[in-house]
C-alpha cells in the first residue's frame, strides 16, 4: 500500500514521459534478476562499472537474450575494486556514457519485477543515476534471494544464524558455479537461486 | 556463466567439440536455461520435443513404456532424435530436478548443416556407427592389397594375331596359347577380340568366320603398366566397365588380367601360404613356412591390415600347419584312428595372434592309446618350437588326459555332466568348442552327439553352466559412464567372456554344432531364440569389442610387452569410446536376457 502510494508520488516526478512503460502492469510470471560491478560499496561514492541482468519468464532464464553493459567511470577505478571486480580501467576504455547505459537497462527491465542478491545496493546504484536525470527511483517490485532463503532456511533452524554468503547459498541449494564472478555471471547464477528457491517449498 | 563460460562447458560435450568456432558462439548466444522439477514430462510420443537439453545438472530418464533405458546426467544431450525425425516413442522424464540448456530445434538443425562430423555423430543409430568405424577401417584393410602391384597377380598369356588372320585360324592359336582373349596388331596399334566381340559379329551378323579379325577388333584397347597398383587396374576396370586389361612393360605387351582375377587375388591371399604349408616335406620347412606367415601377418599389419581379416588368417594357417605336421609325424596306418582337435577359442577360431595351444587327441577304442605317446609329445614339441606356446592348464596332445580313447572320453564326460567339480566346466566348455583338424572326425562328432544327450532337459546343470557369464561386472555404470582402473578396462572379463560363455550355453542348450560365436548367434537367431536386432547388436557388439582388443594387442607385439586382456582407454578415440560403452550396455541387455532365460536367479 505504501509502496503503492510512494509510486504514485515518482510517478507524479517523472520528468521524462518516454519512460512511462516503468509504470505499466509488470507482464505476468516475468522477472528481471541483476547485479552490478562497482568502484566500491558506497552509492553515494561510488560508481557503476559494469550492470548484467538477465530475464526469467516462469522457470525459464532466458540467457538468449541477456543483458550485459560496460560503464565508462567518470573517476580512475581503484587499485584495491580493481582487485575484487577484475574490470581494468582498460577494460572500460570503451565503456558507455552512464546515462546510456541506464536508458538502455530501464528499456531491458520494463515494469517487470526486479530480483537479486542483496538487491536493495544495486537499486541504490541504480537510484543514484535515476533520480538526478529523471526524478524517479526503480519503480518495480523487487524480491530478495537471500531474503526468501533466509525465511525458508529460519523455519527449520529458529535459533540459528544463517549463512547468507552468495557461494553458502549456491552450495548448499546445489547449484552449480559457472565461471568467474562478474555481473552477468552473477545475475544468472542469482536466477538459478530464484527460481530453484521459488520452487522448493522447503529447504 | 557468462558467454564464454557456457561456450567452453559446450565445448567440453562430445560432439560439440567438432564444431567451427562460429557455430558454436551462434549455438551459445541462442540458448536458454531451464530449470524443471522432478517427474516432469519434457518429451514423449505425446509432447513434441522442441529444445535440445543439455544437463547442467540434474537427471532424466529416459522410458520406453514403463522400462528405464538410459539416464542423462551432467553434460549429456537428448534427445536428438526426436528433433531430428520429429517423433519420439519414449518418455523423458526428469528423476532429479534439472537445470539445462535449451537449444531450439532450428538453431540445432542449423548445427548439423553445419558440420558434417557432427550431424555424422546424432544421425547415425549404433549399428550405423560402427558400420562407419568400420568404413573406416575397410579403408585400411583394402590398403594391404590396394599396395599391391599389377605384376604380383596372375596374368593371362597374350594371343596376338595379325590383322589379316582368319577369324577361325586366330581361334585356333587362342586355344594353343590357353587365354581367352585375341588381340589385333595392325601397324601400331592394337585391338582386342573377345568372345562377346564374336557372338555379335558372327552369331548375330553373320560375320565370315573365315574372313580377317581385323575389322571386328575393339579399338582402342585399355592397357595398364605391370608395375602399377592393382588398385588402379580395378578402378579402370569400374570406369571402363570392361572385364579385361591389357598389362604392358613400357611398350610390350605382357599379359592380360582379367576381372576375375583380380577378384580373386583380393579374396584369396591367403592362398599363397597355405601352398608353401602344404607343400612343406620336411619339419623344417613346415617351421619356415610357419614362420613365414607370422611374418606375413606382421607384415599385413604394418600395412594396416584390418584385426579382424588377420584373426581369421592365423586361425586358418594355423589348422593348416596342425593338419600338415600331424600327417607328417603320426604313421600312416594310425592317422585315420585318431581325431586331432583343437579347443577353445581356436575352436571358436578367435584366436588372437599366437595363442596357447589347447589340442586333444581322440583314439578309437579299438586302437591302443600307447601307440600314441611319443608321436603326441613329439607333436607338442614341435608346436611349441614352432612358436605355439605351451598351455598353461597343459591342455595339449602330449598331457594323458587329453590323449584318451572314446570310452575314456565317454566316461569323463559323464563326470562332467553327473558330478562336475573344478575346472570341469571348463573342461566341457572348451570341448564343446572344438573342432577336428586332422584324422577321422566321426570321432569327434559321437562324443558331441553324447554331450547333446547329456545336457537335454538338464536345466539346473544348464544354468550352473551358464552363470559364469555373469561371474564379471560389466564395467560401465548406471549412467553409461566406464569404470576404470588406471585407464584400463578389461574388455575380456567385462565383454568377450560374458558373450562367449552366454552364447555357448545357450547353443550347447540347442544342439548348436557350429563353433564360432558369430555363426552360433546367427543359429540362435533362426530358431527365434533372440531377436532379429538383438542378435545383430550383439554380434557388432562383440566385434567391437574383439578388435579393440586386438588392436591393444598388436599394440604390445609392436612395444613387445606382453598380451593382456585389457584395453588403455586413452589409446582410443571418441568414436571407439562411445562403440565401447554402446557394446558394454548390449552385454549388460544380453546378461539379463541370460539371466531371465537360464533363471540363474534361482542358482546360487
Amino acid at each position: 500500500m505504501i509502496q503503492t502510494l510512494k509510486n504514485r508520488w515518482y510517478r507524479s516526478h517523472l520528468s521524462d514521459e518516454k519512460y512511462a512503460f516503468l509504470y505499466e502492469d509488470a507482464p505476468a510470471d516475468e522477472f528481471v534478476v541483476y547485479d552490478t560491478e562497482t568502484t566500491g560499496l558506497n552509492p553515494k561514492k561510488d560508481e557503476i562499472l559494469s550492470i548484467g541482468a538477465v530475464k526469467i519468464k516462469a522457470n525459464k532464464i532466458i540467457t538468449s537474450e541477456k543483458f550485459e553493459i560496460f560503464v565508462k567511470p567518470t573517476c580512475e577505478i581503484s587499485e584495491t575494486s580493481i582487485k575484487i571486480h577484475q574490470i581494468r580501467n582498460i577494460d572500460l576504455q570503451n565503456g558507455c556514457d552512464p546515462l546510456d547505459a541506464l536508458d538502455k537497462f530501464l528499456h531491458f527491465i520494463g515494469s517487470r519485477v526486479l530480483v537479486g542478491y542483496y538487491l536493495e545496493f544495486d537499486v541504490a546504484m541504480i537510484n543514484k543515476y535515476l533520480k538526478p536525470h529523471l526524478g524517479i527511483k526503480l519503480p518495480n517490485k523487487q524480491i530478495e534471494v537471500s531474503g526468501i532463503y533466509h525465511d525458508k532456511k529460519i523455519k527449520f533452524i529458529p535459533d540459528g544464524t544463517i549463512d547468507l554468503r552468495f557461494d553458502t547459498i549456491m552450495n548448499d541449494l546445489g547449484l552449480p558455479i559457472f565461471g568467474k564472478h562478474d555481473a552477468i555471471n552473477d545475475a544468472i547464477m542469482t536466477a538459478m537461486m530464484y527460481v530453484k528457491l521459488k520452487n522448493t517449498p522447503r529447504l | 556463466m557468462s558467454l564464454h563460460d557456457q561456450e567452453s562447458f559446450l565445448r567440453s560435450i562430445h560432439p560439440f567439440e567438432l564444431l567451427g568456432a562460429k557455430d558454436l558462439q551462434n549455438a551459445v548466444a541462442s540458448m536458454n536455461i531451464a530449470y524443471y522439477k522432478k517427474d516432469t514430462l519434457l518429451i514423449g510420443p505425446q509432447k513434441s520435443a522442441e529444445f535440445l537439453y543439455i544437463v547442467i545438472k540434474g537427471e532424466v530418464g529416459e522410458y520406453f513404456e514403463k522400462d528405464l533405458l538410459k539416464v542423462y546426467s551432467k553434460s549429456s544431450t537428448f534427445d536428438a532424435d526426436a528433433l531430428i525425425y520429429e517423433k519420439c516413442e519414449n518418455t523423458f522424464i526428469v528423476l532429479e530436478e534439472l537445470i539445462c540448456f535449451e537449444m531450439t530445434k532450428k538453431d540445432f538443425k542449423k548445427l548439423l548443416d553445419a558440420s558434417n562430423d557432427f550431424k555424422n555423430f546424432y544421425i547415425k543409430d549404433l549399428a550405423s556407427k560402427i558400420q562407419s568405424a568400420k568404413q573406416k577401417e575397410y579403408t585400411t584393410q583394402m590398403s594391404g592389397f590396394m599396395i599391391a602391384r599389377v605384376a604380383d597377380t596372375y596374368l593371362h598369356k597374350v594371343c596376338i594375331v595379325d590383322f589379316s588372320t582368319p577369324i577361325m585360324d586366330a581361334l585356333k592359336k587362342m586355344e594353343e596359347i590357353k587365354t581367352n582373349c585375341i588381340l589385333v596388331q595392325e601397324g601400331d596399334e592394337l585391338g582386342i577380340v573377345t568372345d562377346s566381340v564374336l557372338r555379335k559379329h558372327i552369331l548375330y551378323e553373320n560375320y565370315d568366320k573365315y574372313a580377317a579379325i581385323g575389322p571386328i577388333a575393339l579399338k582402342p584397347i585399355i592397357s595398364i603398366q605391370s608395375d602399377d597398383f592393382l588398385f588402379n587396374a580395378l578402378l579402370s576396370f569400374t570406369k571402363n566397365s570392361i572385364k579385361r586389361i591389357i598389362v604392358k612393360k613400357d611398350d610390350e605387351v605382357i599379359g592380360i588380367l582379367e576381372q576375375l582375377d583380380l577378384l580373386s587375388y583380393f579374396a584369396n591371399h591367403t592362398y599363397l601360404v597355405a601352398v608353401q604349408i602344404k607343400k612343406a616335406s620336411s619339419i623344417e620347412e613346415l617351421k619356415q613356412a610357419s614362420r613365414d606367415f607370422i611374418n606375413i601377418i606382421k607384415k599385413l599389419h604394418a600395412k594396416g591390415t584390418k584385426v579382424e581379416y588377420i584373426a581369421k588368417l592365423i586361425s586358418e594357417l594355423n589348422e593348416k600347419i596342425y593338419e600338415k605336421l600331424y600327417s607328417m609325424l603320426v604313421p600312416a596306418e594310425l592317422a585315420q584312428k585318431a581325431c586331432l582337435i583343437v579347443m577353445g577359442s581356436e575352436g571358436r577360431k578367435e584366436q588372437m595372434l599366437k595363442t596357447d595351444q589347447d589340442n586333444a587327441l581322440i583314439i578309437q577304442d579299438a586302437c591302443d592309446v600307447a601307440l600314441f605317446q611319443e608321436v603326441m609329445e613329439q607333436f607338442t614339441s614341435i608346436l611349441i618350437d614352432f612358436g605355439f606356446p605351451k598351455c598353461d592348464g597343459n591342455i595339449m596332445v602330449c598331457n594323458p588326459y587329453w590323449r584318451k580313447n572314446t570310452s575314456q572320453y565317454k566316461s569323463e564326460i559323464a563326470r562332467w555332466l553327473e558330478a562336475p567339480s573344478g575346472d570341469d566346466y571348463m573342461h566341457l566348455a572348451i570341448f564343446y568348442d572344438s573342432i577336428c583338424v586332422a584324422g577321422d572326425s566321426l570321432l569327434l562328432l559321437e562324443l558331441k552327439t553324447m554331450i547333446y544327450e547329456g545336457t537335454k532337459n538338464r536345466s539346473i546343470f544348464m544354468a550352473n553352466f551358464a552363470k559364469s557369464a555373469l561371474l564379471f561386472e560389466t564395467p560401465i555404470g548406471m549412467f553409461t559412464n566406464l569404470i576404470v582402473h588406471d585407464n584400463m578396462v578389461d574388455v575380456k572379463k567385462g565383454g568377450i567372456f560374458p558373450i562367449v560363455q552366454g552364447i555357448r550355453s545357450l547353443a550347447l542348450e540347442h544342439n548348436i554344432t557350429e563353433t564360432t560365436t558369430v555363426g552360433r548367434i546367427r543359429q540362435l537367431k533362426k530358431m527365434k531364440i533372440f531377436e532379429e536386432d538383438f542378435s545383430g547388436a550383439l554380434i557388432e557388439a562383440f566385434d567391437t569389442l574383439l578388435n579393440l582388443r586386438l588392436k591393444e594387442r598388436l599394440h604390445s607385439l609392436e612395444k613387445n610387452r606382453k598380451f593382456q586382456n585389457s584395453i588403455n582407454i586413452s589409446n582410443l578415440n571418441q568414436l571407439e569410446l562411445e562403440l565401447l560403452k554402446d557394446s558394454l550396455k548390449i552385454v549388460n541387455k544380453f546378461k539379463s536376457f541370460l539371466t531371465h532365460h537360464f533363471k540363474l536367479n534361482m542358482v546360487g
